[in-house]
C-alpha cells in the first residue's frame, strides 16, 4: 500500500467513519455504505492491484466500510463479471497462488462517473448540513 | 504450521454451508464464490502463528455468516437486474395462448414482444401455417385434392373452435372415414398430415413458452459472458 492510497482512505474514513445515533440514520448509513463500497474498491484497485485478502485488510482499518470482511467476495465477483475489474493469478512465496484484481479502463470509467456524482451530491448535502450546523 | 485440533471440521463445516447458500446465485458465480472463500481462508491462517480452533472460529466469523453474505448479493443482483414485470409475462403468455386460439391477435403480440428473437418469432408466425386456423385451411385444401377428401376437411372445419381437440371429431361427423382410410393408404397420409398440422402449433405453443423462460434469464447470461 502506498503512500497516496494511505492518503485517499484517511479522507475516506472521516467522511463515513463518523456513527449517527438512531436505528433509522443506521439504516441509510448501511444503505450508503453498500452503495459506495463498491466505488471505494474500484478506486482501491485502480490505485493498485490486489489480491481479496489484501483488499479486505485495507478496508477494514476503515471504520464503517466492512459489516463483514466475506461481503466483499461477491462484490468482487460482481464487479469482475461486469467487467470492470480483472483478475490474474500469481504465485506467492510460500503460499498457493494468489488471484489479483486490478480496475480495468471500464472500471475506471465507472469510477470517474461515480467521482463526479459524488462531488456534487455532497456538496449539495454539506451546503444544508454546514448552514444547518453553523443555526444550531 | 500444525493445523488447529478441528481445522477440518471447522472449515468444511463453513464452507458447505456456503456451497448451500450459493445454490440461489445465478450463473457460475456459487463456485467463484465458493472458491474466493477457500482462499480468503488459506491466507488468514497463512497469517496465524500457532493456529488453534479459536483462531478459525475468528476468521470464519469476521468473514461472516455465509447465508446473510449470499441474501445480501441476491438482493443486489435483483435490485441490478429487476425482474421484466409480471405485466410482461403475463402479456407473453397471453400471445402463445393467443398464437393457439385467436391467431391474428397472436402474431401481432409476438412481433410486439421483446422476449422472443426475431428467429423464434418467424417460428412462431410461420412453422404451423398460421396457427390452428391455418391448419384448417391446410387441411382443407389438402382433403379438396382427394376424392373424399372433403370429408376430412369438413371435420377439420368442425373441430376449429376448440383447436386442437380435433382428431376425436372427425368420426362423428364423418364415420365413413375410419374405414375408408383403413383401405386407401392415400387417406393415411391425409389423417397423418391432419394430425400432425393439429399437434404442431401446439409444439410450437410449448416451444415459445420454453423460449421465453430463456428470456428471462438472458440478463445473467450476458454478464456471465464477461471477461475472466
Amino acid at each position: 500500500m502506498g503512500g497516496p492510497g494511505e492518503r485517499a482512505i484517511t479522507l475516506q474514513s472521516k467522511v463515513i467513519g463518523t456513527t449517527m445515533p438512531t436505528v433509522a440514520s443506521d439504516t441509510l448509513v448501511t444503505q450508503m455504505r453498500k452503495g459506495a463500497l463498491e466505488y471505494c474498491v474500484l478506486a482501491l484497485l485502480a490505485e493498485s492491484r490486489r489480491y481479496g485478502f489484501e483488499l479486505v485488510q485495507v478496508l477494514s482499518r476503515i471504520d464503517g466500510m466492512l459489516t463483514s470482511e466475506g461481503t466483499i467476495y461477491p462484490l468482487l465477483t460482481r464487479l469482475r463479471r461486469d467487467g470492470l475489474v480483472e483478475t490474474e493469478w500469481e504465485e506467492s512465496s510460500g503460499g498457493p497462488p494468489r488471484r489479483y484484481y486490478r480496475s480495468t479502463p471500464k472500471g475506471r470509467a465507472a469510477l470517474g462517473a461515480f467521482r463526479e456524482q459524488w462531488t456534487v451530491f455532497r456538496g449539495a448535502v454539506d451546503t444544508i448540513l454546514g448552514g444547518d450546523k453553523e443555526g444550531a | 504450521m500444525m493445523p488447529a485440533a478441528h481445522a477440518d471440521q471447522i472449515i468444511s463445516g463453513y464452507l458447505s454451508r456456503l456451497e448451500v447458500a450459493v445454490r440461489t446465485l445465478p450463473g457460475g458465480r456459487g463456485a467463484e464464490l465458493v472458491d474466493v472463500f477457500r482462499e480468503h481462508i488459506a491466507e488468514a491462517r497463512a497469517r496465524v502463528v500457532e493456529e488453534n480452533d479459536a483462531d478459525l472460529l475468528n476468521i470464519l466469523d469476521r468473514l461472516g455468516d455465509p447465508s446473510d453474505i449470499v441474501a445480501e448479493e441476491r438482493a443486489r443482483l435483483d435490485a441490478g437486474n429487476p425482474a421484466p414485470a409480471d405485466t410482461r409475462s403475463l402479456l407473453d403468455i397471453m400471445t402463445v395462448v393467443a398464437l393457439l386460439v385467436i391467431w391474428p391477435v397472436g402474431v401481432v403480440l409476438l412481433w410486439m414482444s421483446d422476449a422472443w428473437s426475431t428467429r423464434d418469432k418467424l417460428i412462431g408466425t410461420l412453422l404451423p401455417p398460421g396457427g390452428s386456423l391455418g391448419v384448417l385451411v391446410v387441411g382443407a385444401l389438402l382433403g379438396g385434392s382427394l376424392p373424399t377428401g372433403g370429408c376430412v376437411s369438413s371435420a377439420s372445419a368442425s373441430a376449429s373452435p376448440s383447436g386442437a381437440m380435433g382428431p376425436p371429431v372427425y368420426g362423428t361427423t364423418c364415420p365413413n372415414v375410419a374405414i375408408t382410410v383403413a383401405v386407401d393408404a392415400g387417406h393415411v397420409l391425409v389423417v397423418v398430415l391432419a394430425v400432425a398440422l393439429l399437434i404442431m402449433p401446439l409444439l410450437t405453443a410449448l416451444y415459445l413458452g420454453m423460449r421465453l423462460r430463456h428470456a428471462g434469464s438472458r440478463p445473467f447470461e450476458t454478464a456471465a459472458t464477461g471477461r475472466l
